[in-house]
């Protein structure tokens, strides 16, 4: 059975909510805002690219991003996501400063992972039905979570950069990072 | 209980924070590092800390409650009925996310809005959406709505069943009696067939010698003038007809011209409850029965009086046997087509079994298939004499449904050979139109 556009007129609403998720074949229309807010974020990063080659990258990156949580396909999002977070980490490894790789990281990772949710929720739930409540709450406690963390980092970084040496922040920060991801 | 259910929402973010961190560590840059301890927040935030927020009852699956109300629990076909969902979060915690979708019941089509929503809820609050349904005829239930809530992260998300009780009771409308002409097969009681045979009624039948015990309004006085001999007048005698509507109702019924308009079997409804209202009334003994259902569902041996009327018009007006949807398999579909043909005649013999002798069959069918045919020429080769009423569901836009339209005008055509009455009767054409013009063809 098809979704999104058929839902209104199907009596058969009810279906195991996520048996929708599973096939991915045919696109759907995602969740409005999500999909609005997950280009915001995406095409926003692209500026804190310090500079034109990791920009263009970025921008690519970003284009399919938002392009992808506007269709409701989830692969070009992946892989935009995955184009502008290197563009933001060779920033980062050619020393371009902790804001311009922090904030382009902290903007798609956000748009990652509010795109997808709309996607979801589009698949879930069909373009129609009003989600826009859930949909700010999810894209608020990332974006907060992120902000969270990017500020502990960079409050880290400052603080040590110049009294400790390099490579003791660097394990510090290593161990910290380990320990979250153990976790997962 | 519900049913827990990790996404695969964040996959992949350990992977860049390891990335992000690995590559920070060997090129000494501190700044890929702290992009990577974002990673790596969010990884932590995905595993333990969202998923963490959630109540203890979101697990059980009772955070949540829904209730339902409808604008009109008894409403007539086709008007829209708005249902109204409240769902309300029961825990002293907030549900960042919650989603639902209503079980509306597979008989009812959703016309406006959609029955499916998401939000937040903050501990005890309620939230509401609309959506309307379009009542179709028949007894509707809802089935649980389908709650899914997710942690913030949208990582764990915990699906259950919420039960909330809704029911509506669609009938259909009141028809108008639509004179339905019945055939020559009488009962004893008096009524208004019109019979073959002499004796008290209105128009004149025959004359013959007067015997004793003849009541005195009938002696042709003018015959005792003129010669002297008492004679007796023979009027036509008028009898009650007895009649069972069958309703075919099997799966190769529920057809229509188009998917907006209704189907053969709504059609056949509604015409045999036009034609129940107006057999009572002219006095005749009516049952009720459907066709190619089990033969005890819903079936009314004929009878008269206004407890009957009440529960054949209940029979015929309610949507059990009489659905507005098909059946979901047809009765015979597992059998070999021989094997079919047998039992479909054993049920014609049956049927026969359960009506009177002198019951008369009136058959509502589209006649799309040939059992309608072979069933009415058995019922007529029993003794009972058949009308068919046929709703028309066929067009003539493409080859094929030509074909279907002449196959069908081939079957009445044979039925009519058969002695079998037929009402052919067009989707535009009133019933009563469509009878006139049939009662036209037998009168001539």
């Amino acid at each position: 059975m098809s979704l999104g556009g058929d839902v209104q007129a199907d009596a058969d609403q009810v279906q195991h909510l996520n048996e929708l998720d599973r096939g991915g074949r045919d696109a759907e229309r995602p969740a409005r805002t999500s999909a609005l807010l997950a280009t915001g974020a995406a095409l926003l990063a692209v500026p804190f690219l310090p500079w034109p080659g990791h920009a263009a990258l970025g921008g690519l990156g970003a284009g399919l991003l938002a392009a992808g949580s506007l269709a409701g396909e989830k692969r070009p999002v992946h892989l935009g996501a995955t184009l502008a977070a290197f563009a933001a980490l060779f920033a980062g490894v050619g020393g371009a400063g902790a804001l311009h790789t922090v904030v382009p990281t902290l903007l798609t990772l956000v748009a990652w992972d509010v795109g997808r949710y709309g996607i979801r929720l589009g698949r879930q739930l069909g373009p129609d039905a009003d989600t826009r409540r859930a949909e700010l709450v999810h894209a608020a406690s990332t974006t907060l979570v992120g902000v969270c963390g990017a500020a502990l980092a960079l409050a880290t970084f400052s603080l040590v950069a110049g009294a400790v040496p390099t490579l003791a922040a660097v394990a510090c920060l290593l161990g910290a990072t380990l320990l979250l991801v153990s976790f997962a | 209980m519900s049913t827990a259910h990790r996404t695969t929402h964040w996959t992949g973010v350990v992977a860049a924070a390891l990335l992000f961190a690995g590559a920070g560590v060997l090129t000494r840059q501190p700044a890929a590092l702290a992009a990577g301890a974002v990673a790596a927040a969010y990884a932590g935030y995905a595993a333990v800390v969202g998923p963490g927020t959630l109540p203890p009852a979101a697990r059980r699956g009772d955070a949540v409650a829904v209730e339902r109300s409808l604008s009109d629990d008894t409403p007539s076909p086709g008007a829209p009925v708005t249902v109204t969902v409240t769902l309300e979060n029961e825990t002293d915690q907030v549900l960042p996310d919650v989603r639902v979708v209503d079980g509306v019941p597979r008989s009812l089509g959703v016309a406006e809005g959609t029955p499916r929503h998401a939000t937040a809820l903050r501990p005890g609050e309620r939230a509401t959406f609309e959506y309307a349904v379009a009542a179709r005829r028949g007894h509707h239930t809802w089935r649980p709505a389908q709650v899914v809530v997710a942690d913030p992260s949208g990582a764990v998300e915990h699906e259950t069943q919420v039960a909330a009780d809704a029911t509506v009771d669609v009938r259909g409308p009141v028809e108008d009696a639509t004179a339905m002409p019945v055939r020559e097969q009488a009962t004893p009681v008096a009524g208004r067939v019109t019979t073959g045979s002499g004796g008290s009624g209105v128009a004149f039948h025959s004359t013959r010698e007067y015997r004793h015990g003849d009541p005195l309004s009938r002696v042709d006085w003018h015959r005792l003038a003129k010669t002297g001999s008492l004679g007796t007048l023979a009027f036509q005698e008028e009898r009650a007809a007895t009649v069972q509507l069958l309703v075919d109702v099997r799966e190769a019924a529920y057809l229509a011209p188009a998917p907006e308009t209704p189907h053969a079997v709504d059609l056949s409804v509604r015409a045999a409850r036009r034609a129940l209202s107006s057999l009572l009334d002219a006095g005749d003994r009516v049952g009720v029965g459907s066709f190619g259902r089990p033969v005890d569902a819903r079936w009314l041996d004929p009878g008269t009086g206004r407890d009957h009327r009440r529960r054949a018009d209940d029979v015929l007006a309610e949507g059990d046997v009489f659905s507005t949807r098909p059946p979901e398999s047809p009765v015979y579909a597992r059998f070999r087509p021989d094997r079919r043909r047998a039992l479909r005649r054993r049920r014609v013999t049956e049927l026969h079994r359960r009506l009177p002798d002198v019951a008369q069959v009136v058959l509502f069918s589209p006649c799309c298939d040939d059992y309608p045919m072979r069933a009415a020429t058995r019922f007529e080769a029993l003794g009972h004499r058949v009308t068919v009423v046929s709703p028309d569901p066929t067009r003539d836009d493409t080859p094929s449904r030509t074909l279907a339209r002449l196959e069908r005008s081939e079957r009445l055509r044979r039925l009519r050979h058969a002695g079998v009455r037929v009402v052919d009767w067009a989707p535009d054409e009133d019933l009563a139109a469509a009878l006139g013009r049939a009662a036209a063809r037998w009168s001539q």
